[in-house]
């Protein structure tokens, strides 16, 4: 077996000597000469010394090169356990549960003391590895012989549990690659702490692999009471408060205080009394809470079973969303209308800007959440696309068609005909079907009630959707996802001329709808948990440095990169640096961490009956066989050669030298 | 011919160059003697000394007339400084003679020295024949006086290859049996056998009177091995290899080729006869000068 088997390629080399001696070269050189009599017999064999020495020369320098190269290749020699305890060798699966609930006190120490009593157990013959379990299965040291396992010990006294989750169901999946090709018995000993929420859904999840014992080892403690923070987030009743919900028992006769940091700084403080029940929620009034991203933080104060999950962590997010009213006239009724109407949005707060149509090349999109078009026809194509790319970049953009002819819809495409319309009011066309499954519709009233007098046929586009149909099949209300943003699309106007939306009630419920779910994306608070996959889209070029909040980098995308995928493995809040700006994210820890149960001793017995170890076979597979590297000894030969090559070499020489002097 | 030329004429690097053996060995006989500047104690003289029956292979050009319309019989004039010392050149053309690490092979080194050799006793008439052996006896020229003689000598001495392995004693084994004059044997080989068997091979012509001359020719790369790595080296004559380190070739080999000349001098002077150490980069003259020493002293 070959460390760097490419280095073996250097044998090729051994043509140089044999080049340098050139290879029997005299062995086809034949003199006359007038008579052989005054030439004795036995010059013959002092002939072939001196020729042996010059094959031992040939041959040293070649031992020499080969030597080097095979030592540069790493090469490890088959060492087999001794010959006692080769019979019922077995390779030994030392797994240590590393999840949150380990940090228990007393647990972990108890963990490390059961692993050191099995390898003070092991036989001679026996091989083990050291692996973690937490929200994914770590090696820590591969396989070793017991008597090797020196390194193995130093990395569990190193080992401590993280704030990550444990499923039993995922470490029995991931069991079977941990001894893959070993070929001999495996032993899979779990110490844990036999949490009852880290068992999977379904019990056939807990099967170990085919040909393993399972050991359990219980390194955890009694049933104990344990609260924690489940969640912290603005109340959706109450402005300007912040609501924590505390999971898990208070222990008894143990009322604890819980604060609250905002920003670092404490906004809150309240004792929890023994009689709530989990899971409870304080509230917290905070009063005038700036715009903008603000870091809550969480705090249990007073000891329980856990204190690691004693904190939790989120991001209030305060913002005024901005839209921008774009028409052909700031004094027509369309920009009126629209004016009007979101800013009668309370809910909403929305703050509403009106530009005319050229003023839109000054305007920085991404500034704003939503973007309203009047009469999109009076759009340049330059105008339009980019409209594209904001909406493409997360952004939501409300169309609608007027008086101004298109031959292609745009933004989102799709072919537009000219203007239908009716003169009499009672030939006015009414919407046919409403897809009412949609949240931009779903509190409006009856569509039904709303007259159309003209509108734009359009024929629709690829991706895009109809919410809204009229009399005769023309789409009326269509959306369209484009990467990460939303566009929804009226193919009338909002004037009085084309229609009477503006005059009903429906008006204004539809546009804070609209406006709410096209402003969906950008108003979203994100969040991670610690053991989970966190991803973000990355606008190109920007890259991104992540911080974990012990101030270690955690991350470093360049700026080809175009997502974030980050595995926490701390709960508190990750800085995100990249593109000029800091964004934060709140981490938290997995409640189901915090709840302390015990498995039940049932299931403990279903899962160790489901195990099926392999019969014992007795012999000693080439698998199980350890490899030494030797490279060192191969050097030390070739240090020795290289000593002795100059001595032969001066006495295969001299003989020359002397002559030609 | 100036005598820096002359000189440089007896280098066997130059002698190679020159075209026919003939010339290679007036060449390197007339630098010989330039270098001796004419000394009258090695001159030949024509002054008449006495009659001599005449013998298979004298050159008729000797025989007086004059005589034989006297006498009916034949005889051949004999004059002063002349010995008639017969000549043979005993040529070890064996594989490993072959060899050379330089421009010369020994085996044509040999051929150089024995054509130089035949030259300098034709020019004193004395009668010089061939014989070319490996692990026999392969060619054999009888010594002549004739006119032509040296020219068949060289014909004989160019058309030599070098072949198997050697066996001196076996190879000079039937010229030791023949009755005949005594004379000079000059014995060029590399000597790539032991003391014993040179011994065995030369005492036979020693005791029959011949003066013998062993020229032992070796290259450089032989006597002073440089190689700076080991090398496999195959034998020329057995296709044995072995392979051979620095180490041994600088230190052990060179007292093994000592121990081994030494043997081969001592096992030559134990016959009487003369070792004569030569080696292919190395001029003739030691060679010649040899020569005519025993040439002077039989004479």
């Amino acid at each position: 077996m070959w460390l760097a088997p490419l280095f073996l390629l250097g044998l090729l080399g051994v043509g140089l000597p044999l080049w340098l001696h050139r290879f029997a070269r005299r062995t086809d050189e034949r003199r006359p000469f007038a008579s052989l009599m005054l030439i004795e017999a036995g010059e013959v064999r002092r002939s072939r010394r001196q020729q042996l020495r010059y094959w031992l020369l040939l041959a040293l320098r070649l031992a020499l090169l080969i030597l080097l190269v095979l030592a540069l290749a790493g090469p490890q020699w088959p060492r087999k356990p001794s010959a006692g305890a080769q019979a019922d060798a077995r390779l030994h699966l030392l797994v240590l549960d590393t999840s949150l609930s380990m940090q228990r006190e007393g647990v972990w120490a108890k963990a490390q003391q059961q692993a050191g009593v099995i390898l003070d157990g092991l036989r001679g013959g026996d091989r083990v590895l050291l692996a973690a379990a937490d929200h994914q299965v770590r090696v820590l040291q591969a396989a070793v012989f017991a008597s090797d396992a020196g390194p193995l010990r130093a990395s569990l006294r190193d080992l401590t549990p993280g704030q990550s989750r444990l499923d039993y169901g995922n470490l029995m999946g991931a069991a079977a690659s941990l001894s893959e090709g070993s070929g001999q018995p495996v032993v899979l000993h779990v110490i844990t702490d036999l949490q009852a929420s880290g068992s999977p859904l379904h019990l056939a999840d807990l099967q170990p692999p085919q040909g393993m014992t399972l050991d359990l080892i219980d390194a955890g403690r009694e049933p104990a009471a344990n609260q924690y923070i489940d969640a912290v987030q603005l109340s959706a009743t109450a402005a300007n408060t912040v609501d924590v919900t505390i999971g898990g028992d208070l222990p008894l006769g143990k009322p604890r205080e819980l604060r609250l940091l905002v920003d670092g700084v404490e906004r809150g403080r309240k004792l929890l009394e023994a009689t709530h029940a989990a899971p409870y929620v304080e509230h917290f009034a905070l009063g005038q809470i700036g715009e903008g991203e603000h870091r809550a933080t969480a705090v249990l104060a007073g000891g329980d079973a856990l204190a690691a999950d004693d904190a939790g962590h989120q991001l209030l997010r305060r913002v005024e969303p901005r839209v921008l009213v774009v028409a052909a006239s700031t004094s027509g009724d369309d920009a009126a209308y629209l004016r009007a109407a979101l800013a009668a949005l309370e809910g909403l707060r929305l703050r509403v800007e009106v530009i005319d149509t050229a003023a839109l090349k000054r305007r920085a999109l991404n500034d704003y959440a939503v973007v309203a078009v009047a009469d999109a026809g009076q759009l340049d194509a330059a105008q339009s696309r980019s409209l594209q790319d904001y909406a493409a970049a997360g952004g939501g953009v409300l169309l609608t068609l007027g008086r101004h002819n298109v031959a292609t819809v745009p933004v989102i495409g799709g072919r537009a005909a000219a203007v239908s319309g009716v003169t009499a009011a009672s030939q006015a066309v009414r919407i046919a079907q409403v897809d009412d499954s949609h949240p931009a519709l779903r509190q409006v009233g009856d569509w039904r009630a709303l007259r159309f007098f003209r509108h734009v046929p359009v024929q629709i586009a690829e991706g895009t959707q109809v919410l809204l149909r009229l009399e005769g099949g023309d789409p009326l209300l269509l959306q369209q996802q484009p990467g990460r943003g939303r566009v929804l699309l009226l193919t009338s106007a909002l004037d009085r001329d084309w229609n009477d939306l503006a005059l009903h009630p429906q008006f204004v419920g539809f546009l804070a709808e609209a406006t709410a779910w096209l402003a969906g994306e950008r108003g979203r608070v994100e969040s991670a948990t610690v053991g989970g996959v966190f991803t973000r889209p990355l606008n190109a070029g920007a890259g991104v440095q992540v911080f974990a909040p012990d101030g270690r980098r955690a991350a470093l995308l360049d700026s080809g990169s175009d997502e974030l995928r980050l595995a926490p493995t701390q709960a508190g809040f990750y800085e995100l640096r990249g593109g000029g700006r800091s964004q934060w994210l709140a981490v938290h820890i997995d409640p189901r961490e915090s709840q302390l149960q015990r498995l039940a001793d049932q299931r403990i017995d279903e899962w160790q009956q489901m195990a099926t170890p392999a019969a014992q076979t007795g012999a000693v597979t080439a698998t199980q066989v350890g490899w030494m590297p030797v490279w060192f000894w191969l050097l030390l030969l070739a240090a020795g050669l290289a000593f002795i090559e100059p001595l032969v070499a001066n006495s295969h020489l001299s003989v020359k030298r002397e002559h030609s002097a | 011919m100036s005598a820096a030329t002359r000189n440089s004429l007896l280098l066997p690097s130059a002698l190679a160059a020159l075209g026919t053996l003939e010339l290679v060995a007036r060449s390197a006989v007339e630098g010989f003697f330039h270098g001796l500047h004419r000394s009258r104690r090695f001159g030949f003289s024509q002054e008449f000394a006495e009659y001599r029956a005449y013998a298979e292979g004298d050159d008729p050009r000797h025989v007086d007339w004059n005589v034989y319309a006297r006498t009916d019989r034949t005889y051949i004039r004999r004059y002063e400084g002349e010995t008639n010392t017969r000549l043979l050149v005993a040529l070890d053309a064996s594989a490993s003679m072959g060899y050379g690490s330089g421009p010369v092979t020994k085996l044509r080194y040999a051929q150089f020295l024995a054509a130089a050799l035949g030259y300098m006793a034709t020019q004193q008439h004395d009668p010089v024949g061939l014989l070319v052996f490996d692990r026999q006896l392969r060619s054999w020229l009888p010594p002549s006086s004739r006119a032509g003689s040296l020219g068949a000598l060289l014909h004989a001495l160019d058309a030599v290859q070098p072949g198997e392995s050697t066996d001196i004693q076996t190879a000079l084994q039937p010229m030791a049996g023949q009755q005949g004059q005594r004379g000079l044997v000059a014995l060029i080989s590399d000597l790539y056998c032991d003391a014993e068997a040179l011994t065995r091979a030369v005492r036979p012509l020693a005791q029959r009177g011949h003066d013998v001359m062993v020229f032992q020719v070796l290259d450089r790369q032989e006597m002073s091995p440089d190689w700076d790595e080991s090398v496999m080296l195959q034998d020329l004559e057995s296709g044995e290899q072995r392979e051979v380190s620095p180490d041994y070739l600088a230190k052990v080999y060179p007292a093994r080729l000592q121990a081994h000349l030494e043997s081969l001098r001592d096992a030559v002077a134990a016959t009487g006869a003369q070792h004569t150490l030569v080696v292919t980069d190395e001029r003739l003259d030691q060679a010649l000068r040899r020569y005519l020493q025993l040439r002077q002293r039989r004479g």
